[in-house]
């Protein structure tokens, strides 16, 4: 006989020595079974409740708590790292708004400057041309009287030596008058 | 002269500690959970258990019923017709419950 | 006899339903009433001492940056809080040590029933799995029963009984309410089933390929050499066993939570 055979028949005999059934079906050990378990199980939700879990909650508890305070601790550094960012910016851009109307006043302050600089001196250089060409006038003026005397005086001398007669001055002056 | 590319940085160490705050350790055990996949006895047992509780406890009552106002088979029989609407619902649910609560996958047994 | 024959003697030839025989230790209890201290009783003080040192280990000297032992300890209180928080909403965060004892006593008395027994101990020694009988995981199913019920007419008076009575046609009503009392009524029952059938079925597996390897190793030749069939089956099972230990505990006490969550929020249908 093979022993798998022993094995599947000594199986069904220990079923069969055993009532005819499942041990679990066997009512006799129901109120041993149930009294140790309420007992032993009563005692461990005890010691769960009131030790074990009371202690692992509370450092749970205490650890969240502790996280969360940094953490917010940090995130309200965060925040305030933020706002002198911010800060720093705006100043920044004020400075640079400022620098840049003061460059801007500068400018026009100085174009104003050079405006007028340049107004006075070109009414100093048109005084100066215009006594220039007063002075020109008068000097052709001068000129041209000079050269009508000595035209005069030419005529007078050409006259005398032609006809030997003086001309007067006045008939002189006349006749270039005339000629001219 | 520090310029604004030099600032971003507190904008990484907020990302860094958004990333720093714990999840649970719980969930991550909840999902390692829902992974495991069931087996076919599990499974078996599982639609079992549901639909013969329901059928034995109707059973049983209408039984009980029987015997105490001796009509025999009548409430037996409309008792194991009733357990198995019960039961048939019980399986329902029970999927139902693996969908939903027992959560993202067939964990049940 | 060989040494494999005695292998043979004490473990195989036992029977695949020896493993489940209640044997006294000592005795204890009235003459009316048999209270004896078993075989069960032993593996479930041995679970509760277990899941006691365990959270002893973690919480002796519990610190803000945890240990080892206070780790998994906390990562296991944060499953158990989620689980349950998610069920109920926060509403039943009260039953959160029930919740958690049930898981730890479930999963423990579910895994240590998977090892493996010393050859030649007495038999009241050898190992037990006391989730594997029915009046154990009835008992605890009815706790949770129990407590859904109460805990519902506290919090909701007869408004619990809303549960039972769907918006449906009225003609549909008192068959559909009959059919809901009943389908609440078999909540326990199949909730001690299911956590009892799978015990049964994983150690009756384990048990009836150990049968197999080593009748096969105590045959001739070549049947010597087929034994590591079921043996590497075995492996297998084993580690399947470990998982459905974890997830039959997980399963109990989900729907544990599932089911306070009618009693401490009204039913929505």
């Amino acid at each position: 006989m093979t022993p798998v055979l022993l094995f599947l028949a000594s199986g069904a005999e220990a079923a069969e020595s055993s009532g005819g059934g499942l041990p679990q079906m066997d009512t006799s050990t129901y109120a041993s079974q149930l009294f140790w378990l309420a007992i032993l199980f009563a005692g461990l939700y005890w010691a769960m409740d009131r030790i074990f879990l009371k202690k692992l909650g509370g450092i749970i508890e205490e650890r969240r708590n502790r996280l969360a305070d940094d953490y917010d601790q940090a995130a309200e550094l965060k925040a305030q790292a933020q706002d002198a960012e911010k800060t720093y910016i705006q100043a920044l851009n004020d400075a640079r708004a400022k620098a840049s109307s003061i460059a801007a006043e500068t400018r026009t302050m100085l174009d104003k400057e050079i405006a007028a600089m340049q107004a006075e001196t070109d009414a100093k250089l048109s005084g100066r041309v215009q006594a220039a060409e007063a002075s020109i006038a008068e000097m052709q003026v001068r000129a041209t009287a000079k050269v009508k005397e000595a035209a005069v005086e030419t005529t007078q001398a050409l006259v005398e030596a032609l006809i030997d007669e003086k001309p007067t001055q006045d008939a002189v002056t006349a006749a270039i008058a005339a000629a001219t | 002269m520090p310029e604004k590319d030099d600032l971003p940085s507190i904008d990484e160490y907020g990302e860094r500690l958004d990333k720093a705050r714990p999840g649970s350790v719980a969930e991550q055990l909840q999902a390692r959970a829902a992974l495991n996949q069931s087996t076919a006895l599990g499974k078996g047992i599982r639609i079992a258990s549901e639909l013969l509780a329901a059928l034995l406890l109707a059973g049983a009552l209408g039984y009980g019923l029987d015997r105490l106002i001796g009509t025999l088979p009548l409430f037996m029989l409309i008792g194991l017709f009733l357990g198995f609407a019960a039961g048939i619902l019980n399986v329902h649910r029970a999927m139902n419950e693996t969908d939903a609560s027992l959560a993202e996958g067939g964990e049940e047994e | 006899m060989s040494a494999v024959d005695h292998l043979f003697a004490a473990t195989a030839f036992a029977g695949p339903m020896e493993q489940f025989e209640i044997v006294s230790i000592f005795p204890f209890g009235t003459e009316n009433i048999n209270l004896e201290f078993t075989n069960a009783s032993l593996w479930m003080l041995i679970s509760v001492l277990v899941a006691s040192a365990f959270m002893f280990a973690a919480t002796n000297k519990a610190q803000l940056v945890p240990g080892r032992m206070q780790s998994a300890a906390e990562m296991l209180y944060q499953f158990i809080a989620n689980m349950l928080r998610d069920a109920t909403g926060g509403e039943g965060m009260k039953f959160f040590p029930y919740i958690f004892t049930l898981f730890v006593f479930i999963f423990l008395c579910n895994l240590l029933g998977l090892l493996p027994t010393i050859p030649g101990v007495p038999h009241a020694l050898h190992v037990f799995t006391p989730t594997s009988h029915i009046i154990v995981t009835f008992a605890l199913a009815m706790v949770t029963f129990l407590l859904v019920i109460i805990t519902g007419f506290y919090k909701q008076g007869f408004g619990f009984l809303k549960m039972f009575v769907p918006t449906v046609p009225l003609w549909l009503l008192p068959l559909i309410t009959v059919i809901e009392v009943l389908s609440f009524l078999s909540r326990p029952i199949s909730l001690s089933i299911r956590l009892f059938a799978n015990m049964l079925a994983g150690h009756l597996i384990l048990k009836l390929f150990a049968g197999f390897v080593v009748g096969l190793l105590a045959a001739d030749g070549l049947f010597k050499a087929i034994a590591i069939i079921p043996l590497l089956g075995n492996v297998g099972v084993f580690m399947l066993e470990i998982l459905v230990a974890f997830l039959q505990a997980y399963v109990f006490a989900m729907l544990s939570c599932i089911y306070l969550n009618d009693a401490v929020n009204e039913a929505h249908h």
